[in-house]
């Protein structure tokens, strides 16, 4: 499943990300890494920009960008 | 600079709180304007250090050495000048925010391969301790190896004098750090990039310590442009082709190895990740589908509003002073052409431009709190969809707001925008948003020929038409964007990543900072050409003087002032605009609020006697000679606003677009459809108007 898949609250754990060398170089470099954990915090309406919690901090991404992320759930 | 003076930098995450730093260290001794908004550019300021005088580095907030922006190129490239041993610092400061140490960190372990002596700032301690988090600074000097950790609170200014002692420490006893352990490398890693690290040594005589990191950057990034030298770029590849193969994909080499180092050094605070923020509950409202843009227009009425009514105070206390300093000074001097150009020159046309001062400092005052309490942020966010429908970008919205007190800063700020196409179509359209140098005029024209009512009971009449020129600036930027974006080429598509900074209590001391420095900042620049055009103008408009025995036309009548208006007359009078306005016209080039203080001197040239008038009142009451009829009307002055909204008429902001750009195009492009754009809307404006019957 993929990062927008999440509901608001629920929490997942990254599995891998695809997309341009620049956008994975700045992922990796915010801290999103495999077996790391995120919680969706909000999607915005339209699909607009989603909201996560990732390593004590909060980071808004583009819905299109977000749909890159391969996740899975956290039981 | 001196060369001989000292230089730390500070480098830190974006909202690190590096600037508030900058501040507690260096007070007020830096010279560069301190706009509302993000750090775009490096600044250097002085700060005393146990009686040594150093100098201190503020740069762009960056997540990492490679560079995704503009802004962030600066830290890139500035780090690239010390390992070429230019301007190289003493020391660094790396601010770190403790509340979000593993993250934050990630730069940190970059900087520290540099070969400088690395202080880390451990900033928001007052955070993490409301949250328990318990930083042993001696252990984590120890893990990370570098010179020392010392902890502060940078907008409570704790911790500010530890901060200096350890730098002085520092300068005292030079490197501490030097040539500690690098991020260990995995062997086969290593072996992969050794090729490439001896190519830096021998080469460019890097340390063995910066070598291996300059490798381990080069592999990773994907710069290739840059390396044309001695066989570098077939190094690389083969590095990069063995690295893959060991299955590390190479482009995210470097930020895998330093977080795999990280997470075991400084492993991540065990804050559960279920836990819901404050800024998350508030977020549920701001943020809201519904609720957040109407609070955001709420805001912005608000502002508007108070921009009109609550500046009214202060606006008469500077009239008053300005006629009663006038007056004063009048009774000082003999009568002769000195007295006239100090009293109706100077004084005449620098006071009528001091008296908006108090409506461009609350401007100021909102954007630097939206700013300082984390709104802007969720403004990126929540207006990103929106913006990339027209062609923009969420970041667009920063530098459009900024753009409403000065285009310049905005123009700026657009560094963070990191990509091209959205980033030039948001430089392009940032000069239609009204900038604090339109209030001045739209202020003149609606106190002299809006009414004072009030609408619907709330509103004032003045404030509408003024959120009324705001709009209409705003919503031609929009449309325009959409139409520049639909021809300008597009580089490839790039991601939009941002991190979202906790809500917090704006500080009001270093809001008031910005707004004072603001204000100096606009005494003396504006000042400086508002006092050089008003005394050219003032003898344009006053020789030569009337040698004929006709006393019925006044002095102006036969000035060269008004030799040059009529001359332009025929082409403005379609707009409704007379030569004095033309006057105007020609020296708003200069910037747009000369255009009042011209006003203020042709009149107060034009007027009977030595009393300072009052500009509102001589537009009211100025009649033409011939007709009988009024100059001015409410028609001429909504024309006038509407040419205001649109005309391209301040040359600092093409010189600055011309410096983003690189190129003349772009500020000639501007120039052009500026200056058309503001024709053809007053034009329609007046003629309209005339056609539906208002004179």
């Amino acid at each position: 499943m993929f990062l927008t898949d999440l509901e608001p609250s629920q929490i997942g754990r990254i599995v891998f990300f695809k997309g341009s060398d620049e956008f994975q170089v700045r992922l990796t470099e915010m801290g999103f890494k495999p077996e790391q954990k995120i919680r969706l915090i909000r999607k915005m309406a339209f699909n607009g920009p989603i909201q996560v919690r990732i390593r004590n901090s909060t980071v808004s991404l583009r819905y299109e960008d977000a749909a890159c992320i391969h996740i899975e759930l956290n039981e | 600079m001196n060369n001989h003076t000292p230089l730390v930098a500070l480098i830190g995450n974006p909202n690190a709180g590096k600037t508030a730093l900058f501040n507690a260290l260096t007070g007020l001794n830096h010279k560069v304007s301190n706009y509302p908004g993000v750090t775009v550019e490096r600044r250097v300021g002085k700060a005393q250090i146990e009686g040594a005088m150093v100098n201190i580095m503020d740069l762009p907030g960056t997540y990492s050495l490679i560079p995704e922006s503009q802004d962030e190129a600066i830290v890139a490239d500035e780090v690239n000048k010390w390992s070429r041993m230019v301007e190289k610092p003493v020391c660094i400061i790396s601010v770190v925010d403790s509340t979000n140490l593993n993250r934050n960190l990630y730069l940190t372990s970059q900087l520290l391969d540099l070969g400088i002596p690395v202080l880390v700032a451990l900033n928001m301690t007052d955070l993490a301790r409301k949250k328990s988090l318990n930083i042993d600074t001696a252990e984590l000097q120890k893990k990370l190896g570098c010179s020392v950790v010392v902890p502060v609170a940078a907008r409570l200014e704790e911790g500010i004098d530890d901060l200096k002692n350890a730098v002085k420490t520092i300068l005292d006893k030079k490197p501490l750090n030097k040539y500690s352990k690098m991020v260990p490398l995995p062997e086969p890693i290593r072996k992969a990039i050794q090729p490439v690290s001896d190519w830096f040594r021998k080469q460019k005589h890097f340390h063995s310590r910066m070598a291996q990191a300059q490798a381990l950057r080069v592999v990773s990034s994907n710069n290739n442009g840059q390396f044309e030298e001695d066989g570098l770029s077939t190094l690389i590849e083969t590095a990069r082709r063995t690295v893959d193969n060991l299955g590390f994909p190479h482009s995210t080499l470097e930020a895998t190895i330093r977080y795999h180092w990280l997470d075991q050094v400084v492993p991540p605070t065990d804050i559960n990740i279920k836990t819901k923020t404050r800024s998350e509950r508030i977020d549920n409202i701001l943020t809201h589908p519904v609720l957040g843009p109407v609070i955001f227009i709420g805001i912005l009425a608000f502002i508007f509003q108070s921009v009109f009514t609550w500046a009214t105070v202060p606006m008469d206390w500077i009239n008053n002073g300005i006629s009663m300093f006038g007056d004063s000074v009048s009774g000082l001097l003999p009568a002769g052409i000195v007295r006239d150009l100090t009293v109706e020159g100077i004084i005449g046309g620098a006071g009528a431009i001091l008296v908006f001062l108090p409506q461009i400092l609350i401007l100021i005052f909102f954007l630097a709190l939206l700013e300082d309490s984390g709104y802007m942020a969720r403004l990126a966010v929540m207006m990103d969809k929106a913006m990339t429908m027209v062609g923009l970008h969420g970041r667009s919205v920063l530098p459009l707001m900024i753009g409403y007190a000065c285009a310049i800063p905005g123009i700026m700020s657009t560094r963070t925008i990191n990509s091209w196409r959205e980033r030039l179509v948001t430089i392009l359209v940032t000069p239609l948003m009204s900038c604090s140098a339109r209030i001045p005029v739209y202020a003149l024209m609606i106190g002299a020929f809006v009414p004072a009512k009030q609408v619907w009971g709330f509103f004032g009449l003045q404030g509408l038409t003024l959120v009324l020129m705001y709009f209409l600036g705003t919503a031609t930027a929009l449309v325009l964007s959409l139409l520049f974006s639909r021809w300008i080429k597009a580089d490839h598509n790039k991601s939009f990543i941002m991190e979202l900074p906790p809500y917090r209590v704006p500080m009001m001391k270093s809001i008031l900072r910005q707004v004072y420095t603001r204000g100096k900042v606009f005494i003396t620049d504006a000042g400086k050409i508002i006092m050089v055009i008003s005394i050219c103008l003032w003898f344009l408009a006053s020789f030569p003087r009337n040698e004929t025995d006709n006393r019925t036309n006044s002095d102006i009548t036969y000035s060269y002032a008004s030799k040059i208006g009529h001359m332009i007359e025929p082409v403005i009078q379609p707009l409704g605009f007379d030569w004095k306005i033309g006057i105007g016209l020609v020296t708003s080039f200069a910037a747009r609020e000369v255009m009042v203080s011209t006003m203020a001197t042709i009149y107060n040239v034009e007027g009977e006697g030595d009393k300072i008038i009052s500009l509102t009142d001589a537009l009211k009451n100025d009649v033409d000679p011939v007709s009988g009829k009024h100059v001015y009307t409410p028609l001429v002055a909504l024309s006038l606003m509407v040419f205001y909204v649109y005309a391209a008429q301040c040359m600092a902001t093409f010189a600055v677009v011309r410096r983003e750009t690189n190129s003349w195009k772009w500020p000639l492009f501007m120039i052009v459809y500026m200056t058309g754009l503001a024709y053809f809307a007053s034009l329609i404006v007046y003629q309209g108007g005339l056609w539906l019957g208002f004179a």
